[in-house]
């Protein structure tokens, strides 16, 4: 546990400046259409897409911040230097970088409930139960930026398991992007199997998909869109993210040097 | 702790980094591993830390085959900038201390007031010679059986080595562990050494006792290692 | 500070007769405690082995002796610091009057450069 905790201490640690750097990045692009705002004298006119529009960018937000800190602990790979489980070393930065995005996905909710309540009048809201529905969505946009930040992970393990082949060293990018080509080929094709398609989609649950803004002659509506997920699909969902992430540590551990 | 290197060879593309090499290091020796740069001394010390995987043969630590995880058991100093930006020095050395089960805070204290750290200073502030006396005081505080030392004395000026030397000396336990130290720079460490070994375009191209070698040949090892790589290089251009 | 060695000669036996020259010129007493080896190691920056080695060399010698539990003491008996010092300065001898010879000088000029040399010393200095 200590040992866990210490990696969790240096994850914050080489990571901590990009994350407060990409509050300001958000601050700023809440303040700029706010200031628009109130110079055109438009309530509202701005400030509720942007705070949709950077609440959808955290989907991106957890593969970035993955990388970087591949980024920087690739330079040497001295981070392998490391007596614990790879699962741990790389968990901590999930964990960390997850926490960020809670605060981050927080902070733009936040904004966005202050301006509902400064202007409950004019919002017609379908649901009644906001705060559920908020935190779908919230959890929903972690969920699905984890899924892209293991496929990430992934992409970035087998591009330095080739790094001791010096023939291919300059030519990695190219190994790593025909194999997302190819399994999006593959992907793509099961997806056009109807058989496969209907065993997926059988079973279904309800789920906020994003919320959508509306502008109509009686004011604005903020729907919050319910989706019927299907289970299987979610179920092949985690177990191909389970596989990224054991695949993942297997080429972390055995083939990826320094 | 013993380790023992059986017919390991490591290749990066065509070119062989080490061929077909077979040594032992026992316990309470100083082994040196002795070669020019690019002659497969890092790649060793990589392998035995379980950072690097060989082609062919088997690497082992106390009878374990080497995997990532004998970190543990391997203490390693390298000879590439380690440091994360923006760390203080203690923030380094509170990082080793929570990974490694065997590194010694207290020994940490005093090493760090003998290489004249100051544990607030960022480490990017610092010079190399002083990175360099950081990355010893963090290799030297764990009791790990085997220490692995990558050309410790890059980029410190002579009055520093002395006292590294001596360092060296005070910090190490000589009835558990081996300690093997890759060098070019063989004057400075060959009055610490059991044994010499020179390395040579991933061939070992002797080893000899560097007492035995005084007493029987008359030779300093910078000598021995001289005529060895003259003799091996004539022989590969004839 | 670190000594020098000389590259011929094994560590071992450079630090023996250093230890052997300190005892001769009284500068360690009969009698008296050696540094540990580890000391004795971090003093010169030689490998601990190689002054194990030193130690068992002197022992063998008779000029120091090994206490269980207590350490390394330079030997009482004065008869052998003696035929060290008589040892040490036939070997000095030995070593000067060899290269002398190696010059082509005669046992006459020898002793006459010596004499010169030491009355020189005297009025000069």
């Amino acid at each position: 546990m200590l040992a866990f905790q210490g990696l969790l201490k240096k994850d914050f640690h080489i990571s901590k400046n990009w994350f407060f750097l990409w509050i300001g990045f958000l601050a700023l692009f809440l303040i700029l259409p706010f200031a628009l705002e109130v110079y055109f004298h438009q309530p509202l006119s701005f400030l509720p897409i942007a705070v949709i529009m950077l609440l959808g960018f955290h989907v991106f937000f957890l593969p970035g911040m993955l990388l970087s800190m591949l980024r920087l602990e690739g330079k040497t790979q001295l981070w392998l230097y490391n007596p614990q489980n790879s699962k741990l070393l790389i968990l901590s930065k999930i964990v960390i970088s997850i926490a960020y995005q809670l605060i981050a996905q927080l902070f733009i909710t936040c904004v966005g409930l202050v301006i509902y309540l400064f202007f409950k009048d004019l919002f017609i809201l379908d649901k009644a139960d906001l705060f559920i529905e908020l935190t779908t969505l919230n959890a929903g946009l972690v969920l699905i930026s984890l899924y892209f930040s293991l496929w990430c992970f992934f992409y970035w393990t087998v591009y330095h398991s080739l790094g001791k082949y010096p023939k291919m060293k300059n030519w990695r990018w190219l190994f790593v992007f025909v194999l997302f080509i190819l399994l999006s080929l593959i992907s793509s094709f099961l997806e056009s199997i109807d058989v496969l398609q209907d065993i997926l989609t059988k079973w279904k649950i309800p789920v906020i998909m994003g919320a959508s803004f509306k502008y109509s002659h009686a004011g604005y509506t903020l729907g919050l869109n319910t989706m019927n997920l299907p289970v299987l699909t979610l179920v092949l969902y985690v177990a191909i993210s389970v596989g990224l992430f054991v695949i993942s540590c297997l080429l972390l551990d055995r083939k990826v040097e320094v | 702790m013993a380790v023992k290197l059986s017919n390991v060879s490591k290749k990066y593309g065509k070119e062989f980094s080490l061929k077909n090499v077979s040594l032992t290091f026992e316990t309470g020796k100083i082994y040196g591993l002795l070669g020019p740069n690019g002659s497969g001394k890092s790649t060793t010390l990589k392998m035995i830390a379980g950072l690097v995987y060989p082609n062919s043969g088997k690497v082992e630590v106390g009878n374990e085959e080497v995997s990532r995880k004998i970190s543990k058991n391997v203490a390693y100093l390298t000879e590439l900038d380690m440091f994360y930006p923006g760390f203080t020095v203690a923030n380094m050395v509170d990082y080793y201390a929570t990974q490694f089960t065997d590194f010694d805070s207290v020994k940490a204290e005093e090493l760090l007031k003998e290489m004249k750290l100051e544990r607030e200073k960022k480490i990017k502030q610092l010079s190399k010679g002083t990175r360099g006396r950081l990355k010893l005081v963090l290799a030297l505080s764990r009791n790990a059986p085997v220490l692995l030392l990558d050309e410790p004395f890059s980029g410190l000026d002579p009055m520093v080595r002395d006292s590294i030397v001596k360092s060296l000396l005070s910090y190490i336990n000589f009835d558990l562990q081996t300690m093997i130290i890759a060098t070019h720079e063989i004057d400075e460490i060959e009055p610490l050494l059991d044994e010499a070994i020179v390395i040579f375009h991933g061939n070992i191209i002797g080893q000899k006792n560097v007492e035995e070698l005084r007493e029987e040949e008359g030779l300093s090892v910078l000598d021995w290692f001289k005529d060895t790589a003259k003799n091996m290089e004539a022989k590969m251009n004839g | 500070m670190t000594k020098e060695f000389q590259a011929s000669k094994p560590i071992y036996i450079q630090i023996a007769d250093h230890l052997s020259s300190q005892i001769v010129r009284g500068e360690i007493r009969p009698g008296e405690k050696l540094p540990s080896v580890r000391e004795m190691a971090i003093v010169s920056g030689v490998n601990p082995n190689t002054v194990q080695r030193t130690y068992s060399e002197m022992e063998r010698m008779g000029i120091v002796e090994t206490k269980r539990g207590q350490g390394t003491f330079v030997t009482q008996n004065e008869e052998i610091v003696d035929s060290l010092k008589t040892q040490l300065q036939r070997e000095i001898i030995d070593r000067f009057v060899q290269s002398m010879r190696g010059l082509g000088l005669s046992e006459e000029d020898i002793t006459e450069g010596l004499k010169q040399y030491l009355r020189g010393e005297q009025d000069g200095r």
